[in-house]
Order: structure tokens, then C-alpha cells, then sequence
């Protein structure tokens, strides 16, 4: 195994996995991260914390979404459809926040291990996501376009 | 901050906390204002003590950990913290957007 980048940090000897950089690591948590590999370049390890606080963010987006769809329905027709949307959005908002904790988790592991970073599981059901309640809430407004 | 660490990220980072805590506080303030307008009264309150909660924790919490240089790289309990408040505000939401439903149906 290589350690990470020029800027690595750590002083354990390469090949061993487990907990390799000198015992420091042993009072991080969570351990399931930290006793695994060595210390990676810390703008890594940085940039990868940034990362996830992006997530989170982005999950404050749908929530904050859904909460102004569900405050629109309640002026609007057919607002059962806008309510179920705006469910939809603000679960799914929480779920990407805890997804992005499992990625943050998952990105560390593997910098520390000098191993490739995982795919976004997250990324392609928020697009998929997205594009689906766009369309739904585009052919709402054509049906009650059409009804008027 | 040491200078190993660089002046740079450990800023960028640092904001980055302050702007997700801050936004958990503005959403929760959203989520509150927007169960008091439609009368879901304890759905308001919740979101605004998080709402109260997030402003606090930004205010006093890890930014100032981190203009101090005591940040450390691990964000452990934080990313949790904020992850699960990010979680509740979401089923807040959700909760309200139930609340809704229900009494559309009705």
C-alpha cells in the first residue's frame, strides 16, 4: 500500500493497514475510520470534510424546497400532489444528510488506506431525484394550465 | 494553525462549518415560520428551538475552536451532530407536509 499524496503525514511502514501511524490515531474517532492506514495529506482529508458539509447543505436545500412547496400548497389546487413532492424532498434531504456522513466516512477510509475513492452512491439518485420531481411538477402545471 | 497544515484550507474548512451550521439554523427558522403560518404549532416550536440551536453553535461552537487553532482534522462528533440535526429539520419538513395532506384529505 502507498501512503497518500507527497504531503502525507503519517510514520507507519507501508503494507501494514491496521492502525499503522504510531498509535495517535487510537483516540479518533470513529474508530472504524481511524485504526486503518496511515495519516493522509491533511488538504485531503480537509477538501474530503468539505465534501460532506457540501451534502449537507445541498440536503438543507431540499428540505428548505419541500417546506416552501408545502407552504405553496396550501394556497394552491391540487395541493395533495405538491404536498407529497414536498414529503418526498424533505426526506430526502435527511437522507442525503446521513449519506453524506456514510461518504465521509467511506472517502477517509480510503485515503488513509492510499485506496481509490469510493463512487457517489448519493450523486445519481439526487439527479435521477430532481428530474423526476421536476416533471412531475411541470405536467401539474400543464394539467391545471389546460383545466383553466 | 500550524504551518503544516497551511493557511488556506484549514480557513476554507472552517467556514464551510460556519456556513452549514448557519444554514441548519436558517432552515429551521423556515421550517418554524412556515409551521406557525399554517398553525402546526409544535412542529414551529421544534424547528425554532434547532433553528436557536444552530445559531449558537455557530456563534460559539467549532468556528471558534478553529480561529483558535485547537481545530482538529477528525470533525468527530460534529459531522454526526450536524448530520442528524439536518435529519430532523427533514423530517420536521416532512412531518408538516403530513400534517397537510391530512388535512386535505379530511
Amino acid at each position: 500500500m502507498e501512503s497518500q499524496g507527497s504531503g502525507a503525514q503519517g510514520s507507519g511502514t507501508q503494507g501494514d493497514a491496521r492502525g499503522s501511524d504510531g498509535g495517535a490515531s487510537r483516540d479518533r474517532r470513529p474508530h472504524s475510520v481511524y485504526s486503518v492506514g496511515t495519516e493522509p495529506d491533511v488538504q485531503s482529508s480537509l477538501a474530503n470534510q468539505r465534501t460532506a458539509l457540501s451534502w449537507i447543505r445541498t440536503g438543507l436545500a431540499l428540505v428548505a424546497g419541500g417546506v416552501a412547496l408545502t407552504t405553496v400548497a396550501s394556497t394552491a389546487d391540487f395541493s395533495v400532489l405538491l404536498d407529497a413532492v414536498a414529503i418526498v424532498a424533505c426526506l430526502g434531504g435527511g437522507a442525503l444528510a446521513l449519506a453524506a456522513l456514510a461518504s465521509w466516512a467511506a472517502n477517509e477510509r480510503a485515503l488513509r488506506l492510499g485506496e481509490p475513492l469510493p463512487r457517489p452512491h448519493a450523486l445519481p439518485w439526487l439527479v435521477g431525484g430532481a428530474v423526476v420531481v421536476g416533471l412531475v411538477l411541470a405536467a401539474n402545471a400543464v394539467i391545471q394550465l389546460v383545466r383553466r | 494553525m500550524s504551518s503544516a497544515r497551511g493557511d488556506g484550507p484549514p480557513e476554507r474548512t472552517a467556514l464551510s462549518w460556519q456556513r452549514t451550521e448557519l444554514s441548519v439554523a436558517l432552515v429551521g427558522a423556515f421550517v418554524a415560520a412556515a409551521a406557525l403560518r399554517l398553525g402546526v404549532v409544535w412542529v414551529g416550536v421544534v424547528a425554532g428551538a434547532f433553528a436557536l440551536a444552530g445559531v449558537a453553535v455557530a456563534v460559539a461552537g467549532r468556528p471558534r475552536e478553529a480561529r483558535e487553532g485547537r481545530e482538529e482534522v477528525a470533525p468527530w462528533p460534529w459531522l454526526p451532530r450536524i448530520a442528524v440535526a439536518t435529519a430532523v429539520v427533514g423530517l420536521l419538513g416532512a412531518a408538516l407536509g403530513a400534517v397537510e395532506v391530512l388535512r386535505n384529505l379530511a
